[in-house]
């Protein structure tokens, strides 16, 4: 009897380390809030999926619609990271672009030193401008794609060894260019100066001439010379015109960083500029 | 047969009386008596009735070799002082007899429908016309160096210029499309709403005593400009704040030069109901109508001292408003060399000054 209790244990044992759930690894692509169609999911899953395999970074995608109390987007976007154990080998590189619909917020995130390299600051900005104009136009999967293609193309640039930055210009193409910028102010000077004094000594001259004949006569009113018998205020109609904000931090033009390079926080994470939509 | 004019004399001494500014009565010239204004006026009630009665039979000289036109529009009159011959135009109402010097009135041009309403008596002196003169010139960079000194005043007249006073009643009825714009923000969007509101105002408008001059020899454009009288000096006329002046009686009727002043009035009157719209973000004119009723015209003298100029051959004229002191005058002339340096200096102060900043700012 002893014998059969042992070889149960040691069947149930063997069988029991395939059932139980292994440490596996996160998803790529989460929809929580149902933007996307599942085939449309499995589509960028596989297209993730093949990314980060050939240039060993992970690209993320979550959709969520409740930030778990967090306040700040990138506060949640490290929390997702971390919780969700995401990030490709020892070192996690990842790329992760966050959506909150209720807030209709976006963000991207960056882990992991080769991450931080191909996702320069400027090089997430471009990543953000094209996502935050399919998210305005409301082309979701459009949207996701875009992340998708951007990130590859970054990645690319990385393994070239020539990550998109902001582009560097030596200390004398600077002065020339400054140069350049001050001829050209100049040259619009020498022709507004004298206009302006054109204008200034035709004023002038006008103080030599006096006498004109008057149109008006509103000298010769009583003080209760005005009196009104109709005085009507009808509203007709209201008009409403809704433009999005351009907050200080959004991407549009890919200008949110002035420096180059990338900055990492303490928690060794690096954001987007991030924005509404 | 009586004088058709009348010289006003001193009761003391016979001298010339004329009307001064600053006591604002009438004073003598020899012996510096002065009288009141009522005074004079009832001292030469009578003298002025039979120089109204002598006019009403008024015929030209035989000896007066005029032609028809000259004579519908010339007047010789008898000096009672000097009975030297005073030849006038016939809107002649003030004048001075250029051989004794005395102030002469004709008192039928004031009389009967040309008898004026009102006057507003000289407040300044022929000294305070020639003292705004010199300071007239001033803040015009560009007059000649050679103007101010070498332009010599030629002639200072004193003038009783005649103007038409027009009451009347402007009916306007304006219609006007207004928008009232509320910027709200929220964390994803601003939001613009725009309230639209048809606005109408229908009233009348008040006005009274607008002045138009009524004498063709006054340039329009001199006496507008010499605008505004205080009409709280204005009395009712007597011919006493004539003497020591020039006068013309109207030769512009007032039919005529109504047509001025209803631009004017139908343009305030506009401005005025234009300023009840309020509490709009933009507001664009519709619909409007100014519609115009004269009540009543009134006939007044205004006083004006009138200098004239020379320099380089050509006469300047200038005007003084004898009430409140304000001057204006001719198209002065203008130092283009002056003009040059000026716009040159300007240029180059220009160009340096932004080339600094653009050095330091860029």
């Amino acid at each position: 009897m002893k014998r059969i209790i042992t070889w149960f244990i040691a069947i149930t044992a063997f069988f029991g380390l395939w059932l139980l759930p292994v440490s596996a690894s996160p998803k790529h692509i989460v929809d929580h809030y149902g933007l996307l169609e599942a085939s449309a999911v499995q589509e960028l899953e596989d297209k993730a999926i093949e990314i980060s395999n050939r240039y060993e970074v992970d690209l993320y995608i979550r959709i969520e619609n409740d930030r778990q109390g967090y306040t700040r987007l990138s506060e949640f976007a490290e929390y997702l990271y971390k919780s969700e154990d995401m990030g490709y080998g020892p070192e996690k590189n990842g790329y992760l672009l966050t959506i909150d619909m209720d807030e209709r917020e976006y963000l991207t995130t960056a882990y992991g030193s080769k991450a931080h390299r191909a996702f320069t600051d400027y090089g997430k900005d471009q990543v953000e401008a094209g996502v935050e104009y399919e998210l305005r136009q409301g082309d979701w999967y459009e949207a996701m794609h875009r992340f998708l293609n951007d990130s590859e193309y970054m990645l690319s640039q990385e393994a070239q060894g020539t990550p998109v930055d902001i582009p560097t210009i030596s200390e004398e193409e600077l002065a020339a260019q400054k140069e350049q910028t001050r001829a050209n102010f100049r040259g619009i000077t020498a022709v507004l100066s004298p206009l302006t004094s054109l204008l200034v000594c035709l004023r002038l001259r006008a103080k030599n001439k006096t006498a004109g004949i008057k149109t008006t006569a509103v000298n010769y009113i009583p003080e209760d010379g005005l009196r009104l018998a109709i005085r009507e205020d009808s509203f007709l109609y209201r008009t409403e015109t809704r433009i999005p904000i351009n907050t200080g931090n959004s991407s549009g033009s890919g200008g949110g960083h002035s420096h180059g390079g990338t900055t990492i926080n303490s928690g060794g994470f690096s954001h987007g500029s991030g924005g509404h939509f | 047969m009586p004088d058709q004019v009348t010289n006003y004399k001193c009761p003391k001494c016979g001298g010339p009386l004329h009307f001064d500014s600053a006591e604002q009565k009438l004073k003598c010239d020899y012996c510096d008596s002065v009288f009141e204004v009522a005074e004079i006026e009832e001292m030469y009630a009578d003298a002025n009735l039979a120089a109204i009665e002598a006019n009403d039979v008024y015929a030209a000289p035989d000896y007066l070799e005029w032609t028809e036109d000259e004579a519908q529009h010339m007047r010789a009159y008898t000096c009672p002082s000097c009975s030297a011959e005073l030849i006038c135009d016939d809107n002649t109402a003030a004048t001075r007899c250029p051989y004794c010097g005395n102030p002469t009135i004709v008192p039928s041009q004031f009389s009967g429908a040309l008898k004026p309403d009102y006057v507003i008596p000289f407040k300044l002196d022929k000294n305070a016309a020639v003292k705004k003169l010199s300071t007239f010139y001033e803040g015009k960079p560009f007059l000649p160096a050679a103007f101010k000194s070498e332009n010599h005043i030629q002639e200072i007249q004193g003038i009783y210029v005649p103007f038409w006073l027009y009451d009347g009643t402007a009916s306007a009825d304006m219609t006007y499309h207004g928008t009232r714009t509320h910027i709200a923000r929220t964390s994803r969007e601003q939001i613009t709403t725009t309230e639209h509101y048809r606005i109408r105002r229908k009233g009348y408008v008040r006005f009274k005593h607008v002045p138009a001059d009524a004498s063709s020899k006054m340039p329009d454009a001199f006496m507008d400009s010499l605008e505004p009288f205080s009409y709280a000096d204005m009395v009712p006329f007597q011919i006493s704040y004539m003497p020591g002046y020039l006068a013309d009686k109207y030769d512009v009727s007032a039919e005529d030069d109504a047509k001025r002043v209803d631009v004017r009035m139908k343009n305030s009157a506009g401005s005025a109901i234009d300023s009840t719209v309020m509490g709009y973000d933009s507001i664009a004119p519709e619909q409007r109508f100014v519609g115009l009723k004269h009540d009543q015209i009134h006939y007044a003298f205004f006083p004006i001292w009138m200098l004239t100029t020379q320099w380089n051959g050509k006469n300047y004229m200038f005007a003084m408003n004898g009430q409140t002191g304000k001057m204006i005058g001719d198209d002065l002339p203008v130092d283009n060399r002056k003009f040059l340096l000026y716009f040159i200096g300007i240029s180059l102060a220009l160009i340096a000054v932004f080339w600094l900043i653009i050095s330091f700012a860029i």
